[in-house]
């Protein structure tokens, strides 16, 4: 899969690109306007990453050119500017997501990888190990047999299907599940044992992943 | 004491001891007039009957002028060089027409004839008249005084109130401003009077320079706020990528941890500030009809969740609906900071109440101290500091309020810390 970054930070477009290379994405970058406006008009991209203040143009210009060539890439706009008249006429413009600077790597991952899923077609489930996860109608299947979770357990779980083998902490975990409401929590004991439920279950299921504890940081989803 | 009431209080208490003084010595300056002319003509009337008496002509008897009286009687030498020669005196005189008393002015003189004989004469004018005329004095200068003093009140106070108007519209104006406020212009007038020009402009300048001022330092924050994203960014990024390296020792896993911690925290705080200078810039504008009753039950099922190890007591007490035509975000930034508040500094196996009326909020829960109800609700003022706590919770609460004319309070009774929002 090909992803083009267009940030005009150079330090930031390096560690995006080195993290998302990491999945084994081919990765471009373009530093200003005018190269990203080439490159989207040269070659074709899975997915691009789109700064919406370029040195030499807005990135909303960039994004509407795009669209207006009918071209058929993802889009996702990382913008350092948290303001809800960018993401709406970012979205509007035909943005497929917004994520506010800073952002989490493994966040950004598990954004690009349900923006491709949503625009591929067909595919509305998250697989790992033998785990089928449908976010539509909210079940889990191990093996094709159907998991009982409840609402929270289910969240904690597509969360980390969707960051997968990356070291989660608790107040990323607590906010991706919970929202912005746990930010000054004093103690994180409410997502153990959301968690320890959950470990317990997919045990029992027999799933081939499990969430492991990392020395009391936080969390990774692994396969077995 | 309005300027109005110390003007004109002020108008009374000098005029009317000017006005007194001026009486008292108009009164005094007529009487003493009066009485000179009244000696005058007593010692005339005395030197004509001694004229008369000498000439050995017949004096008019005495009653056939009953204002005028006189008494002639002869005395012995002796007699004559022991009393003064002439002098004035006040006293009772007996007037027989009217059988009684009145009080007169006497002039009293002592004279010898050719044929060496002493004769003492008293002269008398009685003085009711004097008095009737002190009345008429007293009771015209009063009547004066007093009309004086009110056509002067009454012509201050038109003039007051028409000439000081730019003063009043300025203080108006200055009640309803609020800095920052795009739609509050400075202040205007169309007065002649030079002290109420400078008076505008100095003010205006002043606003307008302090309206700068606070729309730098609102760029500023903004900025800053923005700048401040992206190398974040790359911080959190590469302590991230260091983190999902394999290998890596425990020891420094945990220190990165906690580096990252840290990082999240000021992240968390940039956001914060961004998110309070935008509520301060009214950037949100898109408004629905918030039932708070709903809004309540839902956020505070999660940060029950989160606070459970508190093993705090949390009821909601619905007394009618509390509804709002507002922000969505911001409305449920305003409960969810309130309810974390509330969480956070209660103590374990405290109390918390919502009490929800139509017309208020109430959040109340159990705490030790009372806060500074002065400091509470501005930035970064927090009481017992906790480490988790950013200062800003309540002051997003009050900006929040400001925006919509909600008004917050604060108190401490009975070991409880009490949030009311009122809406007016």
């Amino acid at each position: 899969m090909k992803i083009l970054i267009i940030e005009d930070d150079r330090s930031l477009c390096e560690v995006i690109q080195q993290s998302l290379e990491k999945e084994r994405y081919i990765i471009e970058t373009a530093a200003d306007f005018n190269s990203a406006a080439m490159k989207t008009a040269i070659y074709k991209y899975d997915c691009i990453l789109l700064d919406v203040m370029l040195p030499d143009g807005s990135g909303l210009e960039l994004l509407k050119k795009i669209k207006a060539e009918n071209l058929q890439e993802n889009i996702i706009i990382i913008s350092a500017k948290d303001s809800l008249d960018d993401k709406l006429s970012g979205l509007n413009t035909g943005a497929d997501d917004y994520l506010p600077k800073p952002f989490h790597l493994a966040e950004l991952n598990a954004r690009i990888r349900s923006v491709v899923r949503r625009n591929s077609g067909g595919q509305n489930h998250i697989v790992f190990g033998n785990i089928k996860l449908q976010p539509n109608n909210f079940q889990v299947f191990i093996n094709e047999k159907l998991l009982e979770l409840n609402r929270k357990e289910f969240d904690v779980l597509h969360f980390f299907i969707n960051r997968p083998n990356r070291l989660l902490n608790k107040e990323i975990i607590a906010e991706g599940v919970w929202g912005d409401s746990v930010d000054q929590a004093d103690n994180f004991d409410f997502i153990y044992s959301q968690i320890k439920n959950l470990r317990k279950k997919l045990q029992t299921a027999g799933a081939t992943a499990e969430i492991k504890a990392i020395y009391g940081i936080g969390y990774k989803f692994i396969e077995l | 004491m309005t300027l109005s009431t110390k003007i004109f209080s002020q108008i009374l208490v000098f005029f009317t001891a000017i006005m007194s003084v001026w009486a008292v010595v108009f009164y005094f300056v007529i009487m003493n007039e009066v009485r000179d002319e009244t000696d005058d003509y007593l010692q005339i009337y005395a030197q004509q009957i001694i004229t008369l008496h000498n000439a050995g002509s017949d004096i008019p008897p005495q009653k056939v002028v009953s204002n005028n009286s006189y008494v002639l009687r002869q005395i012995s030498q002796k007699e004559a060089q022991n009393l003064p020669h002439a002098r004035f005196f006040e006293e009772e005189i007996y007037i027989p027409v009217k059988n009684e008393t009145e009080p007169a002015r006497t002039y009293q003189t002592i004279f010898g004839d050719t044929e060496g004989r002493f004769y003492l004469l008293k002269v008398s004018v009685p003085t009711v008249e004097t008095q009737e005329l002190q009345f008429s004095i007293i009771s015209a200068i009063s009547i004066l005084i007093v009309i004086l003093l009110m056509v002067l009140l009454f012509v201050n106070y038109f003039v007051f109130r028409r000439e000081m108007k730019p003063l009043y519209a300025l203080l108006k104006w200055f009640r309803n401003y609020t800095i920052g406020q795009k739609e509050a212009q400075t202040p205007e007038t169309h007065t002649n009077i030079s002290e109420f020009k400078h008076l505008y402009e100095a003010v205006s300048s002043g606003v307008k320079k302090n309206e700068a001022i606070f729309e730098q330092q609102k760029q500023f924050i903004n900025n800053a706020s923005h700048e401040l994203q992206t190398p974040l960014a790359v911080c959190k990024n590469r302590l991230e990528m260091l983190l999902d390296k394999e290998n890596l020792p425990e020891n420094e896993v945990m220190e990165i941890a906690k580096i990252e911690n840290q990082i999240d925290k000021i992240i968390k705080l940039n956001k914060t500030l961004l998110f309070l200078s935008k509520i301060d810039n009214q950037q949100f504008i898109e408004k629905v009809e918030i039932n708070f009753n709903d809004l309540i039950t839902d956020i505070s099922a999660d940060i029950q969740e989160i606070y459970a190890h508190k093993n705090i007591h949390f009821e909601i007490e619905n007394n009618g609906i509390f509804q709002l035509y507002m922000n969505e975000i911001l409305a449920a930034s305003l409960v969810s900071n309130l309810l974390k508040n509330a969480f956070i500094h209660s103590f374990d196996n405290g109390i918390f109440f919502v009490i929800i009326n139509s017309d208020k909020l109430v959040f109340c829960n159990s705490g030790k101290d009372s806060l500074d109800k002065e400091f509470i609700f501005k930035r970064f003022y927090s009481a017992g500091s906790k480490e988790n706590s950013s200062g800003l919770g309540l002051a997003i609460v009050e900006s929040i309020c400001k925006n919509y004319s909600l008004k917050i309070d604060y108190e401490f009774k009975n070991s409880n810390h009490f949030f009311t929002i009122q809406n007016p």
